[in-house]
């Protein structure tokens, strides 16, 4: 049952701002593949392959079609790591530990991107608890702000591309790296 | 004495008769006017049924009977396709405005034949009455229309065309046909059709998705209000054994799953291992957060037909029961430290209850269960503050969102509600939050499914996405008279209870009845902050408000180039007509 006919998944590029600043989305779906149908509940973004981008799962209701059951998909993006990307994690100390509410402004060239750390959203959803930034042919992250919950500010200058920097709370910032891969089994912390 | 009460009381009932006569009056005119509107709507609507059958067959011929015999095209009823964007096999072609004069139907006719010459077979093809603009009786009326295309191209790369036309249809013999036509914006995308691929079969992701068999039971059979049936569920990605591999939790009707991520070894599920709740029905959300702050990631589960509850992570691979538990119908779960005391607090949005109640006024529905706001107060204790914070939001909450949108420093929420309209609430950083819909122009009365707090247009400011209904047929709704909202709530009492809330409507909406049914589905919507922390819904205007019935949504940015683009996952109930309505 239906609104529209052919009712899908939908992938809305941004194509970039209009003369009024409004972003301008194109649904690129099906042209890329995303475009599943089922009846959709939650979605999670998380690169769950840790190359650099973010991968899309959903899950599902059933419904009423006669089959009892509803396969998870999990939608693995191979577009995003051909660009550049930084990852960042936080981790608060006066703050809440996972430093959610947490702010971070990325600076590379002209552009200015804000990632909001959050836990829990949408419809039933929790996302991946990196933020991540799509920079481009931008080699350099020129300045990275990081606004605390608690309103405290601190900033990092000329990082480089296609890393992963760990941000504890007043306490700097180092490189970090996704884990080798396949995993040593049994590795809990 | 006895006489004077006798003249009062007639003047009186003449009085109530009179006003009752006028209000009935202008109830039957307006009753006359949406009959009206649904009549001339369906003649519109078998006008563009027609069109598109002629479009899928390529009878061109057909194609032009549509039009009528004077047909004039100029100016910018003519367009024409330029080519915007090409990048990652992806080919956007937008549909701009043509100044080129051209002769009438035979204009037309060469857009169409241009439009299908690359087509190697449609898989779908329809024009659809997207909204009456005026109705002017037998002189005609204006409408909005949308022409929506998908097949292959000869090349081999699948398509997809959308516009919008403004047009212009007058009545004959054998019904409307279209006497002007003005093209508002359209596109064309093509691609190989990679890029994603869904390879949860192959990396072990191997979960299904189950209804609640508690639904077939006495204690929980949603007599009152069967939809309910259809709402989990939701999942969510977190890095539980601290390995750097982002695991997976999955809700669900039958029973939840938590899949680790064993990195090239693909996922496992570990539900029992973990010593999470086995085969347990019911539990439509999982929160991942470090409630206790020693450094990993316990679970919060909250449950539709279930009381869910919290569970600790003892960082060795597996969760203990803790003892806050949760009341059932709880559909989304958020967390943020909105006292700023350093632990992470929870507000759980809530539905109401399936086997008692049916919704209250659409618009604006009070009567759920009660969102809830548990404060952490540490050792992984929690209190219900709920009623001193003023979050209680009786609407049917399906999304929540925590974002600081003012930027005063306190996380601020944003609460989706499929019924009852969505409601921000200022934090106010005393423990207490303010309603501010209105103030902020956050209303949004549509069927809201999922919130989210994202910075869209790279200003620097939280703007706000949020999933809800587009009929490609918003005539419909236009079409719901005034007669028959006030006769709904009437039967179901809440007339005076709602009369408060009709001054909020017509000072956000206006008073034009048809923007309401209108609005209830117009799409998902892009709620762009202006810095201040007024918003302003740009979702038509920027192509966000795609047609369908969408449920979660998230804003990433997929192909890295700085820009955030939206992921929407749509769907109502499969069933066995996959038709549209």
């Amino acid at each position: 049952m239906s609104w529209n006919g052919y009712e899908h998944n939908v992938l809305l590029r941004n194509m970039g701002l209009d003369e009024n600043g409004v972003p301008q989305y194109v649904d690129v779906a099906m042209a890329l593949g995303a475009d599943d149908i089922g009846d959709s509940r939650g979605v999670a973004a998380f690169d769950y392959d840790n190359d650099g981008d973010l991968d899309i799962a959903v899950n599902h209701n059933p419904g009423d079609h006669g089959v009892p059951t509803f396969p998870v998909v999990l939608q693995e993006n191979t577009i995003g790591q051909k660009r550049n990307y930084l990852v960042v994690s936080l981790q608060g100390t006066r703050d809440n530990r996972d430093a959610v509410g947490a702010e971070v402004t990325v600076r590379s060239g002209s552009l200015n991107q804000v990632r909001l750390k959050s836990a829990g959203s949408a419809y039933a959803a929790q996302h991946d608890g990196r933020l991540y930034f799509g920079l481009g042919d931008a080699t350099r992250v020129d300045l990275l702000t990081v606004r605390w919950p608690d309103g405290t500010e601190e900033s990092f200058r000329n990082l480089d591309a296609n890393t992963v920097v760990r941000i504890i709370q007043g306490e700097g910032m180092r490189l970090s790296s996704f884990p080798a891969s396949p995993q040593l089994l049994g590795g809990f912390r | 004495m006895k006489k004077r009460w006798k003249i009062r009381l007639i003047v009186l009932a003449v009085l109530i008769v009179g006003v009752g006569g006028l209000v009935w009056l202008q109830v039957d005119r307006l009753e006359h006017r949406a009959l009206r509107h649904a009549e001339s709507g369906r003649s519109a609507g078998k006008l563009l049924g027609s069109l598109a059958e002629a479009l899928a067959e390529g009878r061109m011929e057909a194609v032009l009977d549509c039009y009528t015999p004077d047909y004039a095209e100029s100016g910018p009823a003519a367009w024409e396709t330029t080519s915007r964007y090409e990048t990652d096999g992806l080919v956007v072609a937008g549909w701009v405005a043509s100044t080129r004069k051209t002769a009438g139907r035979e204009g037309v006719a060469g857009r169409y034949r241009a439009l299908l010459e690359p087509v190697e077979r449609f898989e779908h093809v329809k024009v659809k009455l997207d909204r009456v603009l005026a109705d002017r009786g037998e002189r005609g009326l204006d409408i909005r229309s949308i022409l929506w295309l998908r097949g292959r191209h000869k090349d081999g790369t699948g398509f997809e065309s959308k516009a919008r036309f403004e047009m212009t249809l007058v009545p004959g013999e054998q019904g409307h046909r279209i006497a002007s036509q003005q093209l508002i914006s359209g596109d064309t995308v093509s691609g190989p059709g990679t890029g994603f691929a869904d390879v949860a079969a192959n990396v072990g992701l191997d979960f299904e998705a189950r209804a609640n068999p508690m639904y077939e039971t006495e204690a929980w059979r949603p007599d009152v209000f069967g939809i309910f049936k259809y709402s989990s569920a939701g999942l969510s990605a977190a890095d539980y054994d601290g390995d750097g591999w982002y695991d997976l939790f999955l809700g669900d009707g039958a029973r939840m799953a938590l899949y680790r991520n064993l990195g090239s070894e693909g996922f496992k599920e570990v539900t029992a291992e973990a010593g999470l709740p086995v085969d347990q029905p019911g539990i439509n959300v999982g929160l991942f957060a470090d409630f206790d702050n020693d450094g990993d990631q316990d679970l919060l589960l909250g449950g539709l037909t279930v009381s869910g509850g919290l569970y600790r992570n003892d960082g060795n691979g597996s969760f203990s029961r803790e003892s806050l538990t949760l009341d059932p119908l709880v559909t989304v779960a958020g967390a943020a430290d909105y006292d700023l005391d350093g632990d992470l607090d929870i507000y759980l949005g809530r539905y109401l209850d399936p086997r008692e109640d049916l919704p209250t006024t659409l618009f604006y529905t009070r009567n759920s269960a009660g969102n809830q706001l548990l404060r952490n107060d540490g050792n992984l204790q929690f209190t219900d503050v709920t009623e001193a914070a003023g979050v209680r939001e009786g609407g049917l909450t399906l999304g929540v969102a925590w974002g600081d949108y003012d930027r005063d420093g306190n996380p601020d929420i944003y609460v989706a509600n499929d019924f009852g309209r969505n409601a921000m609430l200022r934090n106010n950083g005393d423990g207490s939050f303010t309603d501010t819909t209105l103030e902020t122009n956050t209303m949004d009365f549509g069927f809201g499914m999922s919130a989210t707090f994202a910075d869209a247009d790279n200003d620097g400011d939280l703007d706000i996405y949020v999933s809800n209904v587009a009929s490609s047929q918003r005539w419909y709704g236009q079409s719901a008279t005034l007669y028959k909202y006030l006769m709904n709530s009437f039967r179901q009492g809440t007339m005076m209870e709602d009369l408060p809330l009709y001054r909020e409507i017509v000072k956000f909406a206006g008073d034009n009845w048809r923007n309401y049914g209108d609005g209830m589905v117009k799409g998902n919507s892009l709620l762009l902050n202006d810095g201040k922390g007024r918003f302003a819904d740009v979702a038509e205007s920027a192509g966000a408000n795609p047609l369908g019935w969408y449920w979660g949504s998230t804003l990433f940015d997929y192909d890295n180039d700085g820009l955030q683009d939206i992921y929407a996952g749509n769907g109502w109930i499969t069933g066995h007509v996959t038709d549209d309505l």
